[in-house]
């Protein structure tokens, strides 16, 4: 198994109620961005309206929308939800 | 002592006078300024859009930086709870249209700025003709469906945008639609579902947060006006600031979409829409009334709830805002148990206490009467459906309960 950490902000963090950060454990054969939020969803229903509205984030660069990409335990993740209020 | 008309002798190449000189001396020998970046911001026209948290330190900052005009949108009036954060508004403004208010700060501040305000909902009919008479946009609302708009019209117009947004201890900044820069759509081309978005009169948010975001908002509005091509403008970036965590983030973004609805390729988007519409929510961060979510037979009104009261009819009054809240306020003999905790296996067995060995009716209570329907359903969801008669929410929450029943009670 293989560890991913995610930072979590705003709306996501509120949600989730576990701090600043998440880890997920993905099985090696399945390391991918997909495959995080799959596993995000499952273990954090209440996330998912949410999640869908997300920009993720591997190392400082936002991922295209519906890019899937390969990660490793190396790898931050980060989910940044967009911040309306002022 | 020489005559004071040998100024232009003195001075080439520009036309500041002694007094500009003087008073933006520090900014001038700033590196990357000098006269040239000085008389460019004079030149310049920055319209700011929304006069609240973000608005006030932007519109202070331009201003005192010597910015030439500053032109200022929002509808709302200076209330006594946004001094707090909105730092261009004062005590004695409480009630003048916020737009009027900041410009009065910023004439006693720069009288050599020119404001032009516009006390009113910016809305598809109005943003255009608006945003036509200025070089700049800084995003400085509060709501979802703005800043679609804003974003929207800005791409239409070609002007760039300096965008910035905060909520608790956080904040994101960033530019768009900036030297072929992506827009906001590029970003979030799908608008979050309205009861996912937190407001900050619900989550809250600190002064020195809407000052930090603000303040940047002002700074890129200044490297944008320089036009400087070293100046690093922050574009194609989102800047993330953590307030609690000290930490800020700054991540990349892929350049503009092909596939943007407004910026793309091939736009469909070639005209202003109905953002409320798209976003499902108003141009607007206040709450106003929560609809009724919940079957009529859950809602009992707060005047109900008052005759309840002076009956004396047994009954469990269980609070469901978060516990900070509950601390600030709360009616005599209520219980608490956050939204968040109410489903969880502790919570539900001290409601079924309630419901069933006591048979007591449950009235759940939150600030507006809306989580308090939330609340009923997840509770319908874990109890017997021969208790569901006894819950009810109350409609409106504590604010129909100061606004209907006690005046005295602690609004916030």
């Amino acid at each position: 198994m293989t560890i991913i950490k995610c930072l979590l902000f705003a709306k996501v963090k509120e949600v989730i109620n576990k701090g600043e950060y998440i880890e997920i454990e993905l099985p090696d054969t399945e390391c991918t961005t997909n495959n995080l939020l799959k596993h995000i969803n499952e273990q954090y229903p209440q996330v998912k309206d949410v999640l869908s509205t997300c920009l993720l984030a591997i190392n400082l660069e936002f991922l295209k929308r519906d890019e899937d990409r390969v990660i490793q335990s190396t790898d931050e993740v980060a989910i940044i939800p967009p911040v309306s209020g002022g | 002592m020489q005559d004071s008309s040998n100024i232009a002798s003195y001075t080439q190449n520009h036309s500041l006078d002694n007094k500009e000189i003087e008073r933006y001396g520090r900014q001038l020998i700033t590196p990357d300024i000098g006269v040239q970046g000085q008389m460019l911001l004079k030149a310049a026209k920055v319209l700011i859009v929304g006069a609240g948290g973000l608005g006030c330190p932007v519109a202070l900052y331009l201003a005192a930086a010597g910015v030439g005009m500053l032109g200022i949108v929002d509808y709302d009036t200076v209330e006594i709870g946004n001094l707090h954060r909105q730092i261009g508004h004062r005590e004695s403004s409480t009630g003048v249209p916020k737009c009027e208010s900041l410009a009065a700060q910023i004439k006693e501040l720069n009288s050599l700025v020119e404001t032009k305000t516009f006390n009113t909902v910016f809305t598809s009919d109005t943003a255009i003709d608006i945003i036509k008479q200025f070089d700049i946009v800084v995003d400085a609302s509060d709501n979802v469906a703005t800043r679609y708009l804003v974003s929207d019209a800005c791409v239409l117009t070609k002007k760039p945008l300096v965008s910035g947004s905060a909520l608790k201890w956080e904040g994101q900044v960033t530019v768009y639609n900036y030297n072929n820069g992506p827009c906001y759509r590029c970003l979030f081309p799908v608008p979050p579902p309205a009861e996912t978005v937190t407001r900050c009169s619900d989550g809250g948010v600190l002064g020195p947060i809407v000052g930090v975001i603000g303040s940047l908002q002002a700074l890129e509005t200044i490297k944008i006006i320089n036009n400087n091509p070293q100046n690093g403008v922050l574009s194609g970036r989102l800047m993330i600031y953590d307030g609690l965590a000290a930490v800020f983030r700054t991540v990349r973004i892929r350049s503009k979409q092909a596939s943007c609805q407004v910026c793309g390729d091939n736009p469909t988007i070639t005209q202003l829409i109905d953002y409320t519409q798209f976003c499902r929510s108003n141009y607007s961060e206040s709450a106003g009334k929560v609809e009724d979510r919940v079957e009529k037979e859950k809602i009992l009104t707060v005047d109900q709830y008052n005759d309840i009261l002076k009956s004396s009819t047994k009954h469990i009054l269980l609070d469901v805002r978060p516990k900070n809240q509950f601390e600030i306020c709360s009616l005599p003999n209520s219980f608490n148990i956050p939204i968040e905790d109410i489903d969880k296996e502790d919570s539900i067995e001290k409601i079924n206490v309630w419901v069933k060995d006591d048979q007591l009716p449950v009235y759940l209570l939150c600030r507006r009467g809306n989580k308090s329907q939330d609340a009923v359903e997840s509770i319908c969801k874990k109890i017997d459906s021969k208790f569901h008669s006894q819950l009810k929410h109350i409609k409106d929450g504590l604010l129909g309960w100061a606004e209907s029943i006690d005046p005295s009670f602690p609004i916030y």
